[in-house]
């Protein structure tokens, strides 16, 4: 019921474009229908980070994947959603994820990845300005102790010795390898493994961590290391001592109804305002709406709480996004979900409950993996990137919201795209009726026990989600 | 409880089963596997350097070991090879980006318990896998001396493996002075055992271990829910015969979990369950028999020692005292915690101070 007022608000507020007046956690999100980009075949996208590469104002994209031709992708932004392609870079295996970050001290942000596969290694394309990047020179190898399937990797100051160390996620290793940045040797950073962090080392399947994140949870001004794991369920906590991890603390994810979701992503975000840093992530469960959830800093780095919010309302929540898209100063959250693809703006209703109105659910492709938001526009308010893996695209969503803090051009949007949101509204609910209609009601028969732990539950869901590089469903069991 | 379908005994590798196929198929071509050459390339000779490839190449055609190996040979070595690299090239005892290594038996065992050596690269970890267990006999444990707590937990079943899988949560539950025995297999999930071992306020205990596998111990805090905390991850190596784990307990749910690894990665294959489970149909007769590198019974004996006895030698002496008084000082978190060695930080607050000495002396 809740939903079905909130459209009707929306319509209203935007035929009559008069949003601006409204209170921010009244009025709707309202976005833009997607501006597409088509990745090059057989280019399937599992992340990006969006910045000003060029120095023209306008957000670029560098996008990593799973790419039989090997291939890491330069994308330049048009300022309007619209992305193409200004260099490809050579790889040597697939790159799950990637950072921009200035390894070598130049003043330049490079790229940092990690080539998967049979012979892993960590690499960096060297910025050289104008947003384009020197092919990848290898930081270390199987000779220097990289580890198993690295994935997810995180970059910053572990040390605290002024330049970028670099953490790396072990799929198949059950660990994070972190490496030290040792300084410029003959022009290149010179990297060396400092320690490696074991993870769900007490599972009898496999933790499988696929986001790493480098923050300051406990509030000492150095970088602690957070981890995702997909198969174990876990958000797993190594506080820094001096430049070193100490213990890992593996915090479980809440029980839902029924149902333990799966964790496929998760995102460090001041969630509740209180100054320190909290982990929310999807919820993905196999029986009916998709939640999000976040675990809660006690300011110390421990994270026993767990609050559940609204999340999507079909589909298996594969990623989440929080960001403040109506200016009001709290977080709302894009879900992106998978089979079928959706994303799901909700918006927070106070600064203080961790409750969501969904104000839009559009279908969009198979699988969403990443979103991230930024100002695409200039007009002072969050635009939504995010990319569809099978479907091998960039889709952008213009961000019509009036916004709380009256940023400039906000009206202007909100008036000019009045006629456009309301018929994107309605068309939006008409949707969102018939998504409700397949949500999903339990185990998919396909699915077998992917992380290995014995139960076939999410977590299989979320990692099998993650291990996918195609569309088919498997004929039998999994991976 | 019992294990889904398809989990209760390892699958044999397509390796194994093309070679049992192979060495039935064949049995009048072994004296030409292996013998010198390449597999994946012509030679001039008859058979080729890799036996489970030449075996099973050999089998195919037989005139690749009756007559040379030709490019026919290379070829169907190469697609029927695949996930076959022992000998390779590259040392044994050293990382190197290609899979396998150059001693036929070292590589065959290091492969067997970890496949990401042989289809991938030959990484840090398969060195030191090479330096632990190649050339290492299998070790029994001696015969039991007393009683012992049988584990009641069948091979086919995960009944004692805490919060470790996505069964029905269980744990062994010692009193203090009892002696357990029981099995560890691999498979999927992995086999662990969990001994509870709570406290209500900081306590001592002693764990004597022994096993005939490669023994991965931990000491997990925190329940089910969660969040769970590896206190110290102790690699007790393979055949070191007993070895006293002395360890404190905080307050709260703590389990001392045993398993089979060590201190790079936990072993989840190569310690197969060799009983039949009464409720699944039995094997197929054509499957391999299950694989154990090494045996899988293990022992382990609890006791509860007082707080302050540092040295585990049942009382608190001048002997503490003087390991007390040695340790004084800040604990760097980040060190891992040996309990092996000696722990004295009684109370957990980070450093050794007078309050430890204030608990050892209680209980002199």
């Amino acid at each position: 019921m809740r939903r079905t007022a909130s459209l009707a608000l929306a319509v209203a507020a935007a035929n009559a474009g008069i949003a601006c007046s409204a209170r921010a956690d009244e009025t709707p999100l309202a976005f833009s229908a997607a501006v597409v980009t088509e990745l090059p075949e057989p280019f399937f996208p599992t992340m990006f980070r969006a910045r000003d590469l060029d120095g023209d104002g306008k957000p670029d994209l560098v996008v990593a994947g799973r790419d039989p031709e090997n291939r890491l992708l330069v994308l330049a932004g048009n300022g309007l959603g619209g992305f193409s392609v200004r260099q490809t870079l050579a790889t040597e295996g697939f790159t799950d994820w990637l950072e921009l970050a200035d390894l070598d001290g130049d003043g330049r942000d490079d790229i940092v990845t990690a080539w998967r596969g049979d012979v892993p290694r960590l690499v960096y394309h060297r910025a050289l300005g104008k947003g384009v990047f020197a092919e990848a020179t290898v930081l270390a190898g199987v000779e220097e102790g990289m580890g198993r399937d690295p994935q997810g990797l995180a970059v910053g100051d572990v040390d605290g010795d002024g330049d970028i160390d670099v953490a790396v996620g072990l799929y198949a290793g059950q660990a994070v390898d972190l490496f030290r940045n040792d300084g410029l040797v003959k022009g290149v950073p010179a990297f060396a493994r400092l320690q490696r962090v074991r993870l769900g080392t007490f599972l009898g399947g496999f933790a499988y961590p696929r986001v790493i994140v480098l923050a300051d949870v406990d509030g000492d001004k150095d970088l602690d290391l957070l981890a995702n794991e997909l198969g174990g369920g876990r958000l797993a906590v190594a506080l820094n001592h001096g430049g070193r991890l100490g213990r890992v603390v593996e915090h479980r994810t809440p029980m839902i109804g029924a149902e333990r979701p799966g964790m496929a992503h998760m995102q460090v975000v001041d969630i509740d305002g209180d100054g320190d840093l909290d982990v929310a992530c999807p919820a993905l469960l196999l029986g009916g709406e998709q939640k999000v959830f976040a675990f809660v800093n006690d300011g110390d780095g421990g994270f026993s709480e767990r609050i559940v919010g609204t999340g999507a309302p079909t589909g298996y929540a594969f990623t989440v996004h929080f960001a403040d898209l109506d200016g009001d100063g709290d977080l709302d959250a894009v879900t992106g979900a998978a089979l079928p693809g959706l994303i799901a703006f909700g918006r927070r209703l106070d600064g203080v409950s961790f409750d969501f109105e969904i104000d839009i659910a559009s279908l969009f492709g198979q699988l969403v993996r990443h979103l991230e938001t930024v100002d695409l526009d200039g007009d002072c308010d969050l635009d939504l990137i995010g990319i569809d893996g099978p479907g091998r695209i960039v889709f952008a969503r213009r961000n019509n919201t009036p916004q709380a803090g009256g940023c400039g051009g906000v009206a202007e949007a909100a008036v000019k795209s009045a006629v456009e949101l309301a018929d994107a509204v309605a068309a939006e609910e008409a949707g969102l009726r018939e998504k409700r209609m397949s949500a999903p009601s339990g185990r998919p028969a396909w699915l077998g026990d992917v992380d290995g732990d014995g139960a076939v539950d999410a977590a299989d869901l979320a990692a099998w989600l993650a291990g996918r590089s195609r569309t088919e469903r498997p004929k039998g069991g999994a991976r | 409880m019992r294990l889904g379908t398809g989990t209760r005994v390892r699958r044999p590798s397509r390796i194994a089963v093309a070679l049992a196929a192979a060495c039935v198929a064949s049995a009048s071509l072994h004296a030409q596997c292996p013998s010198p050459g390449d597999c994946r390339k012509p030679h001039g000779g008859t058979g080729c350097e890799m036996p489970q490839c030449c075996e099973i190449v050999c089998a195919i055609n037989p005139l690749c070991c009756d007559l040379a190996w030709d490019e026919a040979c290379a070829e169907l070595a190469i697609e029927e090879c695949e996930g076959i690299n022992c000998p390779a090239d590259g040392p044994c005892d050293a990382p190197h980006p290609t899979p396998g290594c150059a001693d036929f038996e070292c590589c065959d065992f290091v492969t067997t318990i970890d496949p990401w050596c042989s289809f991938a690269s030959w990484d840090e970890i398969c060195a030191r896998e090479a330096e632990r267990y190649c050339g290492v006999a299998r070790c029994e444990l001696p015969p039991l001396a007393g009683e012992a707590i049988d584990e009641a937990e069948p091979c086919y079943e995960r009944l004692n493996d805490g919060w470790a899988t996505g069964f029905a949560p269980g744990r062994l539950a010692p009193s203090c002075g009892d002696r357990f025995e029981g099995r560890i297999v691999s498979g999927g999930p992995r086999d662990t055992d969990w001994f509870a071992v709570d406290a209500t306020a900081w306590r001592r205990v002693r764990a004597r271990v022994e096993a005939e596998f490669p023994i991965e111990l931990q000491l997990v805090l925190g329940d089910l829910e969660g969040p769970n905390e590896v206190r110290w991850l102790a690699p007790l190596g393979l055949c070191q015969g007993e070895r006293v784990a002395n360890f404190l307990v905080p307050p709260g749910v703590a389990s001392l979990v045993l398993g089979a690894g060590d201190e790079d990665r936990p072993w989840r294959r190569a310690l197969d369950c060799d009983e039949v489970d009464p409720d699944a149909p039995p094997p197929d007769p054509d499957d391999p028999p299950p694989l154990q590198v090494h045996g899988l019974r293990w022992r382990v004996a609890i006791d509860c020692l007082p707080i302050g006895d540092l040295d585990g030698d049942g009382a608190v002496t001048a002997a503490d005292l003087g390991a007390l008084l040695n340790a004084w000082g800040e604990v760097d978190p980040t060190a891992p915690i040996d309990p092996l060695g000696v722990d004295a930080d009684l109370d957990g607050d980070g450093a050794v101070g007078a309050s430890d000495l204030a608990a050892l002396l209680s209980g002199w």
